[in-house]
């Protein structure tokens, strides 16, 4: 075995370069960024309240303005009272074409509403893919760096028997043996230093996997929401052209009894992109409810797993900064499960 | 009647440009809506103000204008883009983005924050808007003039004017204590009412409510214009209505007492305005009077006015 040319390989971990402290910095820019995400879907939550309490208003004009047009509550001379040769017009009641108007206006604004807020949700979600992306990147550069110092600690760790046979053999005081002992403390030094950096990969990348299921349920969460109101805005929109064309028709004629039935179509088609928004508000709130308060949940936990795994890095750290490379090893060699990794990530021929 | 134009964006760059223009051309006084307001309307309608937006601009293919709901999206839009504007991220990025970025969705939000822009500090015409004031009291009575602009049922964009004076035990107008004038909602909802139909009607009408004495009913309307793709247009137009070109008229109807004798001077409405007769209970006789302006590219200024002269007509041509 060549001694030398193991010990004296430098290893080329790629992307960011790791340490305790990098990896910390890591992960609160990485949460920092979630925290922010998570910020955004609750602003989105609120401008959903809103739009749904405006709605629930809007509703219940649209309630009333139906009553009004069947002529509920109304006399019969009142209701006629409108027309210019009524006998008393200056006691008429506010036009109907006006109300219609306003309404028309109001139910625009709230389509349009619906349309921008349907907007900022694909920003925010072709946003996230892009996030995606650059977590897939670090976690693929993570893996990679995680496989390349696996490799080393098991060679390192072959090497550290092959010296301990070696200097079995020998006077242990003998020159060739204070060599060899040399070694085998730069092997147990390197070794120490790369299972650290293993572990440090290691952590990063279940970490970052971690973060990037969050952002894959950010992303469905407001792929969701984002589809639900561009059906409505579709919807609406489609229902508010129609009944533009109608409003308009009707024109001044909208006092006029005759046109009654037309007008309540024109209401009737109002009212249903109104239910489809109502629905939408209705079904989505329960969505936000399901998701967003599990979600925050989730992340806390996500915390308060990272904090216990940074702080078992940053005591293994500070022994390693003690040149206290025995009690860093012999927690290693306890951790059987970070030595079953190291085995399975080593290619069969090693 | 409608019959909707879509024009592409390209196609209504230039139908705003020309609007505006033939609008700013006819000077139009008290009696139309106000011109600047209205021309910064049709302005934001055109791609150059709202940057592609939207896809296109529906025109009413009678009145030459845009329908109700391009003006209703505006005065939507205008408000979204007030309680938006911070939630959004600057312009730069949003550039930067839309430039670096393949998804399509940025290029839209960049091109939406500048149209915001535009929207948040601008003033539009409203859609439908009234107002009253006070002209002076006489005795017992109190004259008041009533303004409604509104966009009416053919999308023509108009203003009513009517002078009246109430005595003193009629409530469709009152004083608050500074003396503002105030309309009652049954006056507002009965002159929105009749705002489609002419002077003359409104005139008899409103003079008939107990209290109330009409002096001057005045409509001004904005439109129609006549512009490519547009329908009706009367033949002896039809050869300034070019790709390029349009022709807008403008009308004022005025039915008043001071009127000494009624007359026409509108080409696209030739009838005789008959003076109404005494077998209507009115406490004053009144006349009627209808005129109309046109606007249309300058190097067709003079033969316009030639063919209405030879049409016996003294309507005033803008150029623009």
């Amino acid at each position: 075995m060549d001694f030398d040319a193991i010990l004296g390989k430098l290893r080329d971990y790629s992307g960011e370069k790791i340490s305790v402290r990098q990896l910390e910095d890591s992960i609160a820019d990485e949460r920092l960024i979630q925290r922010t995400q998570i910020r955004q879907l609750d602003t989105f939550r609120g401008s959903h309240d809103e739009i749904q309490s405006s709605l629930k208003i809007e509703l219940n004009r649209f309630k009333a303005l139906s009553k009004d047009l069947q002529g509920g509550g109304e006399t019969h001379a009142s209701f006629w009272s409108f027309l210019p040769w009524s006998k008393a017009p200056e006691n008429s009641r506010r036009s109907v074409e006006d109300t219609l108007r306003r309404q028309f206006e109001t139910s625009m604004f709230r389509m349009r509403e619906a349309a921008d807020f349907a907007d900022r949700l694909e920003a925010a979600r072709a946003d996230l893919y892009d996030e995606l992306d650059r977590l897939n990147q670090k976690i693929i550069d993570s893996s990679a760096n995680e496989e390349s110092a696996a490799e080393y600690v098991f060679e390192l760790r072959e090497l550290e028997n092959a010296l301990d046979l070696e200097l079995e053999m020998r006077d242990p005081t003998s020159t060739e043996s204070r060599t060899l002992q040399a070694k085998r403390d730069r092997t147990r030094r390197l070794l120490a230093e790369h299972t650290m950096k293993f572990r440090l990969y290691n952590t990063a990348e279940d970490r970052l996997v971690k973060l990037r299921e969050n952002t894959r349920q950010l992303v469905d969460m407001i792929g969701h929401l984002q589809s639900d109101i561009t059906r409505y805005v579709t919807a609406a929109s489609e229902k508010l052209d129609l009944v533009s064309g109608q409003i308009q028709a009707i024109g001044a004629a909208a006092d006029a009894a005759s046109v009654m039935l037309e007008l309540r179509e024109s209401l009737q088609v109002m009212t249903e992109s109104m239910n489809h928004a109502t629905r939408f508000v209705v079904e989505t709130q329960q969505y936000f409810r399901d998701n967003v308060d599990t979600m925050i949940g989730e992340l806390n936990l996500y915390d308060e797993e990272t904090e216990v795994a940074l702080e078992f890095a940053s005591a293994h750290n500070a022994a390693l900064d003690d040149l206290d490379v025995d009690a860093v090893l012999e927690d290693f060699h306890k951790d059987e499960m970070l030595a079953a990794k190291i085995d399975a990530l080593v290619p069969i021929e090693k | 009647m409608n019959d909707i134009r879509r024009l592409s964006n390209q196609e209504a760059t230039l139908y705003c440009e020309n609007l505006s223009a033939a609008i700013r051309a006819a000077r139009l006084n008290q009696s139309f809506p106000k011109s600047r307001l209205l021309c910064a309307s049709i302005n934001a309608m055109g791609p150059d103000f709202h940057h592609g937006f939207r896809d296109d601009l529906k025109v009413d293919g009678y009145s030459g204008l845009p329908v109700y709901s391009e003006w209703t999206l505006l005065q939507a839009d205008q408000q979204i883009a007030i309680q938006s504007l911070h939630k959004m991220k600057s312009l730069a990025e949003l550039c930067e983005k839309a430039k670096t970025h393949e998804n399509e969705i940025f290029t839209r939000q960049w091109i939406k924050r500048k149209y915001y822009e535009n929207l948040k500090g601008a003033q539009f015409s409203p859609i439908s808007q009234t107002s009253a004031s006070l002209r002076g009291k006489r005795g017992a009575t109190t004259a008041f003039s009533v303004v409604l602009d509104k966009l009416d049922v053919n999308s023509l964009f108009l203003r009513y004017s009517i002078d009246l004076v109430q005595n003193a035990n009629a409530q469709a107008l009152q004083l608050s204590t500074d003396e503002v004038a105030l309309q009652s909602e049954a006056l507002k909802s009965l002159v929105y009412r009749f705002a489609s139909l002419d002077a003359k009607y409104t005139f008899i009408t409103l003079g008939a409510i107990a209290g109330l004495r009409v002096e001057k009913v005045t409509k001004g309307t904005i439109g129609p214009v006549f512009f490519p793709g547009g329908k009706d247009i009367p033949d002896w137009l039809t050869g300034f209505v070019n790709t390029k070109g349009m022709v807008a008229s403008f009308g004022v109807e005025i039915a008043a007492t001071n009127i000494v004798e009624s007359s026409s001077n509108d080409p696209l409405f030739p009838e005789h305005p008959n003076r109404i007769s005494g077998d209507v209970n009115l406490d004053s006789k009144f006349s009627f009077f209808r005129d109309r302006k046109f606007a249309v590219e300058k190097k067709n200024v003079r033969a316009l006015r030639s063919i209405l002269e030879v049409k016996g007509y003294k309507s005033i041509v803008y150029g623009f």
